[in-house]
């Protein structure tokens, strides 16, 4: 299947690790530009500000892995926090050049604690990722009538690096216009809701 | 029906109008130990003699409950005073980013123009402020092998409205309600539960002056703006402060003892999930 990426800039933005990697070199092999940037700093990276960035994927790291009720400061919170106003702070500096072209691409890697708590990561995963979700779904009815679409690939279960870049291309190629503010989990069919 | 809370203690955080004030109320009315607590010292003393008036014994604390230390020092003086907290119910606002411009809030924007730093602001203010309270009264009530953690959530922690400029509560409502739904998993092996409730569409002042704000940025008589929220609730009207309360007050009892982790919507119909 063609993806219809080839040419298109893709900003990366997360921890350089195994899981950053896979997601690079798959989109790149369907024929994408690729920058990555950690998450922090992408917002300022210079293809963001020159506008011309088709799609970004962003991989939220971890949060604390500690239980909630055995959390005792306020900094916990507000670290786990960070890369959600990061990850508003890319979108916003994206979405206009999208617009402007009739056509973006965003996308979240989140754990499918999302959807279940406990499940694949840890309570402050749950929370934060709950935001990210919130936050897509205003994206998608704001900028929807002009091709930004946003989704969200929750990970889980065993899924391996190569299942959610699998996952992450087909959710930024051509075909997935139709498709915004949805989260989809890829985790072997681990989560338990059926919701 | 008798709901089992004679002489349990309640903190009522934001407690001197609206949902909080109707909350303490109901609870005092219930058999429950009040602590009415809010900024305003004026607010507070008028709340604490209507809560007084259902024969509860009432303690006033004015503190915000967004502050840090404020929240220590009004579970510390409730302890003083009656030597338990059974009942903490987090209730607190959206900020407000300039209230020239938006009134008692919530903070309005949409998303293409909202600085990313106010999501931090709105974390703090709503998710932050919850968990503190949580903090503070947790280990009390896990002593007591009884607790009950009560928030007054948003409908749009589920749903999210975006017809209205409302991408910060959009965002950070339903942070609160998976803190809420984490910590109820936690704690259940305590006698601790932990609920959300969703509220939706309740005739506040602060959510008549929401709707004052809104249809004047609509240009559209308030009626009208107010007329076209009813047309698209199934109950054809705003909820009231007591139907909120009145579901608070059953989560707080002792026959809701197996009820946690949820988020339950008191909106007239409106959240339209399964």
């Amino acid at each position: 299947m063609d993806l219809g990426l080839t040419g298109r800039l893709v900003v990366l933005a997360g921890a350089p690790d195994a899981a950053r990697d896979a997601l690079g070199e798959l989109l790149a092999e369907e024929g994408a530009v690729v920058v990555t940037s950690a998450l922090a700093e992408a917002a300022q990276c210079p293809v963001v500000e020159q506008g011309a960035v088709d799609a970004v994927v962003v991989v939220l790291p971890p949060a604390p892995p500690d239980a909630i009720d055995v959390v005792t400061e306020v900094s916990t919170l507000v670290t786990a926090w960070q890369p959600v106003v990061d990850t508003a702070a890319l979108y916003r500096a994206v979405v206009p050049g999208m617009a402007s072209r009739g056509r973006g691409r965003l996308l979240a890697v989140l754990p499918t604690a999302v959807k279940a708590a406990g499940a694949s990561g840890g309570d402050l995963d749950t929370a934060v990722g709950l935001g990210v979700l919130g936050m897509h779904k205003v994206v998608a009815a704001e900028h929807g009538a002009r091709g930004v679409t946003i989704n969200a690939v929750l990970r889980g279960g065993l899924a391996t690096d190569a299942d959610v870049a699998d996952a992450v291309s087909w959710f930024v190629s051509a075909h997935s216009g139709y498709v915004t503010g949805c989260a989809v989990s890829v985790d072997g069919g681990a989560q338990p809701s059926v919701f | 029906m008798d709901l089992g809370l004679s002489g349990r203690v309640a903190v009522v955080s934001g407690s001197s109008r609206g949902i909080g004030l109707a909350t303490a109320l109901a609870l005092g009315a219930e058999g429950c130990r009040v602590v009415v607590v809010a900024r305003s010292a004026d607010g507070v003393a008028q709340a604490a003699e209507r809560v007084r008036a259902t024969g509860a014994e009432v303690h006033p604390v004015v503190a915000d409950m967004t502050v840090e230390a404020d929240v220590g020092r009004v579970v510390r003086s409730a302890t003083e005073r009656f030597g338990r907290v059974d009942i903490a119910i987090s209730n607190v606002i959206g900020h407000v980013i300039d209230a020239a411009v938006e009134g008692a809030g919530p903070a309005a924007g949409r998303f293409a123009g909202m600085p990313a730093t106010e999501y931090g602001a709105e974390f703090s203010q709503l998710a932050v402020s919850a968990w503190l309270l949580a903090r503070e009264t947790v280990p009390l009530m896990r002593r007591a092998r009884w607790g009950r953690l009560v928030n007054v959530g948003s409908g749009v922690a589920r749903e999210p409205k975006t017809d209205i400029p409302h991408v910060l509560p959009n965002t950070v409502r339903p942070v609160v309600a998976g803190l809420m739904r984490t910590l109820a998993a936690r704690l259940a092996p305590d006698g601790v539960t932990c609920n959300s409730v969703l509220t939706g569409g309740i005739a506040t002042e602060r959510n008549t002056a929401y709707f004052t704000w809104l249809a004047a940025e609509r240009d559209l008589p308030v009626a009208e703006v107010l007329a076209g929220f009813t047309a698209d609730v199934p109950v054809r009207r705003m909820g009231e402060p007591a139907e909120i309360a009145s579901l608070i007050t059953f989560l707080c009892s002792a026959r809701a003892g197996r009820v946690t982790g949820q988020s339950i919507p008191v909106d007239g119909g409106v959240n339209r999930h399964l």
